[in-house]
């Protein structure tokens, strides 16, 4: 029963996995396609002693873009889910507006921020503006130590409906008894969130976080969009510089090569991540 | 007043406040762009900025419609959309509950270690190695394929998702039915795969809001115009000059919709199914 | 839960069915043609003119497949590499390297050779046509040269009647004109996308004796950077960024430089002819023209003919009717009529009399400066597989490292020469 899913899997995925991870290998440039030969590491060697980009800069910003958009992502989640979990009138009117940024493809989410950030037409600077906070229009996209907030803005709009509805999920199926006896031992409502709901929904968040994670770390299509990994390669992440060297430099080997780095750190961290919070098997999503 | 009704009545006026703060979070950005493409050409870039268009035009759809074949780019994500997600479906809970029903632990554990591990994988990792496969196979530009494609990228996760599904349904369900003279399949059939039909609509969900938005693969494996997807369509409308404003407002407004729509009724369907505990006895 | 089985069948077959539907039997000719520069606009432009081809041509059928624009090139290169049907491709200069070092183009010399057309072609097209390689691979459809566009309504608002001539009168104007506080700015600066095919034009007008096979080395094969003349170049451009120039601009790309030249923010503006394309939609000719790009202490300047045009995939199976498509695209009105859509310089000199754009003002001003005594062609080296790396990541993030204040300009010139190893 489960044999279709594997064949389809295995054909789609991990053969064409492991041809790509060949080339990470390989010096494969559509620069000269006759020179294809296995150099063993150079690729990986040139992209981590590179002088014109620093490798550390990227990897940092990787973690940044992942960290903080999930950090929001999950917080401002969990607070619209705890807003939505007492049923209300339109309830579900409310949540199909309120979630839909999801069923945007991550492209279009860059172009429409990119829009609203645009330093000259962007809405954003003229309603600060006109609101008086700001004097000058601000390069949300253009200032190198604000760009990586911009993008990451712009993702944490896109996820919060995820976090949202695997939270109310989650928040709805904590039974109301237990509720009754935190309540009976004189819990007050803090208390109940920390030691009732969370708790009780510990796996929940421990799964969606973990995927939610992985899935930012490969998900270059908004920045890519956005701001191309500039200014300055200041919002430059693992992903997108894989990009760039597709469809910039036209070279298919140190591109293969970031996709190898991605999924090592994507593997160590999803095994300390699942040692660390011990979360068993039967529990995850 | 009690204290008790004071704090009930500003825990809900505070309520209200954020709920309305997350609504014009989310909207906003889908207003102005909606403003964006009823615009006309000079006001687009005209400072100060045009909030409400002297004279909304509809015209930049209508050039959707004409100029860019957003008609054929429609049909053609729908008909790939629909059928990668019924497929990854239907396959994703036939895996997800042979997965739930596994015995063997070991085996179990690392089948699903194996999907998990699909998570990691970039997109880009499998492009050309998928794209010159096809190619000696002459089978580049081909919808079909592209959904097939389509189908392995979600199955991973949507065979995961319909696993705790079926996690949930006690066995017992399947026992008492056999007592009562079901075998195998009409078991599944008539009692557990009711049971679950919230859940498997919220795969068909994420299936579909996911492949609908893909946008690399497509690009990649599609030539001809006349096979686009919606999202290569919007991306098309990026030239030298940048990014044209108008086709690109219209067309996202579009492409929104059908997602919209399925998101909208589906995320009834996938808060249910996810609700754990959904199943009472 | 059979009326879903069904469904689902029947949605299969469908899908299944669309390539079936797509195959037609054919008695003609059915050539591919691919284009890189895509836009819809273009699109329709370009499928006028294959309409009025297949007029000429009854039994050829021309296809257009037309990827999106930021990765054609790659799509194109991809499409060739594993040898998929294609005849006539799109080129660009920038990219083109690559696919005839790999073979992927057909040689098209013999044809040219019996083409009596090309005498109608303008000197650089043919030139153009075979500096990569050692055969004619390409004939380019239209030419991109640099020139300095000016907003003479703006400028003459703002009391400069006399147009700058050297780099040093240049820079100020620039100054003078300059005025943040009203918002009034003077150059549109390429912060994006390739900047140096905009800055080395600009810079390496201070050094004397640059090499004519590469804009990067002087003939006794110094870095130009690396030269009083380069380094003053670099110096200047840091104070027209910060002195004359929006703070935003770093992240400008083509669009942003149209707009700020057509609202006025910024009147000065370099650029290919294909602005003009987009630039006349939103402005009147008397508003703006275009003047020689100004002279630096060398007294030359140094301008490179960038180009894009078509090709004949190297594993055609027909050659000679790919060929006879270039040689209609190519010819006077047809030309024209694409090199209007983008106000690139058309390369058949019959362009010139048949259409009324080539006729304006802003157009006679490119000429002047391609005939001018002072001005001398150049090339960037396009063969060099590292260029693509250069321009588009390396020299990008340095540039605005500097303009920015991170780096000084020795630092800057010492990435970039260590890069090229000269």
């Amino acid at each position: 029963m489960v044999l279709p899913v594997i064949a389809v899997v295995a054909f789609f995925i991990f053969y064409p996995l492991m041809k790509g991870g060949i080339i990470a290998f390989q010096n494969y440039n559509l620069f000269n396609l006759k020179d294809i030969r296995f150099i063993g590491f150079d690729n990986f060697k040139a992209i981590i002693d590179n002088k014109n980009v620093s490798f550390v800069m990227i990897l940092m910003n990787t973690i940044k873009w992942t960290v903080l958009s999930l950090m929001f992502q999950f917080l401002l989640g969990f607070l619209l889910a705890m807003m939505l979990r007492d049923p209300f009138k339109g309830r579900s009117v409310y949540c199909g507006f309120v979630f839909y940024p999801w069923a945007l493809c991550g492209f279009s989410i860059g172009l429409i921020w990119s829009w609203l950030f645009n330093g000259q037409f962007g809405v954003i600077n003229d309603l600060l503006m006109k609101a008086g906070i700001i004097s000058e229009n601000i390069g949300w996209l253009s200032n190198p130590d604000i760009a990586m907030y911009s993008v990451i803005t712009a993702n944490v709009w896109y996820g919060i409906p995820y976090f949202g509805i695997m939270l109310l999920a989650a928040l709805q199926s904590v039974p109301s008894d237990l509720y009754e006896a935190a309540t009976l031992d004189g819990c007050g409502s803090a208390q109940k969130l920390f030691h009732v709901t969370i708790p009780y929904i510990k796996p929940t968040i421990v799964s969606t976080v973990l995927l939610r994670s992985m899935w930012i770390v490969n998900f270059p299509d908004l920045i890519y969009a956005m701001t191309n990994g500039g200014p300055v390669n200041r919002t430059h992440i693992l992903g997108t510089m894989m990009i760039n060297k597709v469809y910039k430099e036209f070279d298919y080997g140190q591109a293969s090569a970031y996709g190898v780095i991605i999924m090592v750190l994507l593997l160590s961290y999803s095994i300390a991540y699942l040692k660390l919070t011990k979360a068993s098997e039967d529990n995850m999503l | 007043m009690s204290t008790k009704k004071i704090r009930a009545i500003s825990y809900n006026v505070f309520r209200v406040f954020i709920l309305i703060l997350f609504l014009l979070f989310a909207i906003l950005p889908l207003f102005w762009i909606f403003i964006t493409s009823i615009k006309t050409g000079e006001e687009l870039y005209s400072i100060p900025l045009v909030y409400w268009p002297k004279n909304p035009t509809f015209d930049a759809y209508t050039r959707l419609f004409t100029y860019s074949n957003f008609k054929q780019y429609f049909i053609n994500s729908m008909s790939v959309t629909l059928s990668s997600s019924l497929v990854a479906m239907i396959l994703s809970v036939m895996g997800g509950f042979a997965l739930s029903r596994f015995r063997q632990k070991k085996l179990k554990g690392w089948t699903e270690l194996l999907l998990y591990f699909t998570q990691t994988v970039p997109s880009f990792m499998i492009m050309l190695p998928l794209f010159m496969f096809f190619s000696k196979l002459k089978l580049v530009d081909n919808l079909p394929v592209l959904a097939s494609i389509y189908v392995a990228t979600v199955i991973a996760f949507s065979t995961l998702m319909s696993r705790s599904f079926f996690d949930r349904i006690p066995v017992s369900l399947e026992e008492a039915a056999k007592i009562d003279g079901c075998n195998m399949l009409q078991s599944i059939v008539y009692v557990v795969l009711p049971l679950t039909l919230p859940g498997i609509a919220a795969i068909f969900c994420f299936a579909f809001v996911n492949i609908w938005n893909e946008l690399f693969l497509a690009v990649m494996l599609i030539n001809k115009s006349s096979k686009y997807t919606v999202p290569v369509a919007l991306n098309s409308f990026i030239s030298k000059a940048g990014v044209s404003w108008d086709l690109m407002s219209a067309g996202i407004v579009v492409s929104l919709l059908p997602t919209m729509v399925i998101f909208g009724i589906g995320q009834k369907y996938i808060v249910a199914g996810l609700t754990e505990g959904g199943v009472k006895g | 839960m059979k009326r879903l089985i069904a469904l689902f069948c029947t949605l299969l077959l469908i899908v299944g069915a669309m390539p079936i539907m797509g195959a037609v039997a054919e008695e003609k000719i059915t050539l591919t043609f691919v284009e890189v520069m895509t836009s819809p606009e273009r699109t329709l432009v370009l499928e006028e003119a294959i309409k009025g081809f297949e007029e000429k041509f009854p039994n050829i059928e021309i296809e257009l497949v037309s990827p999106p624009y930021e990765t054609a090139e790659t799509k194109v290169a991809s499409m060739l590499a594993v040898g998929q049907d294609v005849d006539i491709v799109e080129m660009r200069d920038n990219s083109v390297a690559p696919w005839i070092n790999n073979g992927f183009l057909y040689a098209l010399d013999e044809l040219v050779a019996n083409w009596e057309g090309k005498d109608d072609l303008v000197e650089a097209a043919l030139l153009a046509g075979s500096s990569i390689g050692d055969a004619t691979y390409f004939i380019p459809q239209y030419l991109y040269v640099k020139a300095l566009m000016v907003r003479t309504d703006i400028l003459e608002k703002l009391g400069v009647t006399e147009m700058p001539v050297t780099t040093d009168e240049f820079l100020e104007v620039c100054k003078k004109i300059t005025d943040p506080e009203k918002g009034q700015y003077a150059f549109a600066l390429r912060g994006i996308g390739a900047p140096c095919k905009t800055t080395d034009v600009m810079w390496v007008t201070e050094v004397p004796e640059i090499s004519e096979d590469n804009i990067y080395l002087t003939k006794d094969g110094t870095f130009y950077m690396d030269t009083p003349g380069g380094k003053k170049a670099v110096e200047n451009y840091y104070t027209l960024f910060k002195e004359c120039c929006p703070p935003d601009s770093i992240n400008w790309g083509f669009n942003e430089q149209i707009n700020g030249f057509v609202s006025g923010t910024t009147p000065f503006l370099v650029q290919d002819p294909d602005a003009v394309g987009n630039v006349s939609k939103s402005l009147k000719p008397e508003q703006y023209t275009a003047i020689p790009m100004p002279l630096g202490d060398s007294g030359k300047r140094y301008l490179d003919y960038g180009y894009a045009g078509l090709a004949v995939a190297a594993n055609s199976e027909h050659p000679e009717e790919a060929f006879e498509f270039i040689k209609y695209m190519i010819s006077g009105e047809v030309n024209a009529r694409i090199c209007e859509f983008y106000g690139a310089l058309p390369v058949s000199k019959a362009a010139y009399e048949t259409s009324d754009m080539f006729k304006l003002p802003v157009y006679k001003a490119w000429a002047d400066e391609m005939e001018d005594e002072n001005t001398v062609f150049t090339k960037f080296p396009l063969e060099d597989p590292r260029f693509a790396e250069y321009s588009s990541t390396v020299h990008l993030a340095a540039i605005q490292s500097y303009l920015l204040g991170e780096t000084t300009a020795d630092e800057f010139i010492k990435t970039c020469k260590d890069f090229w190893g000269y």
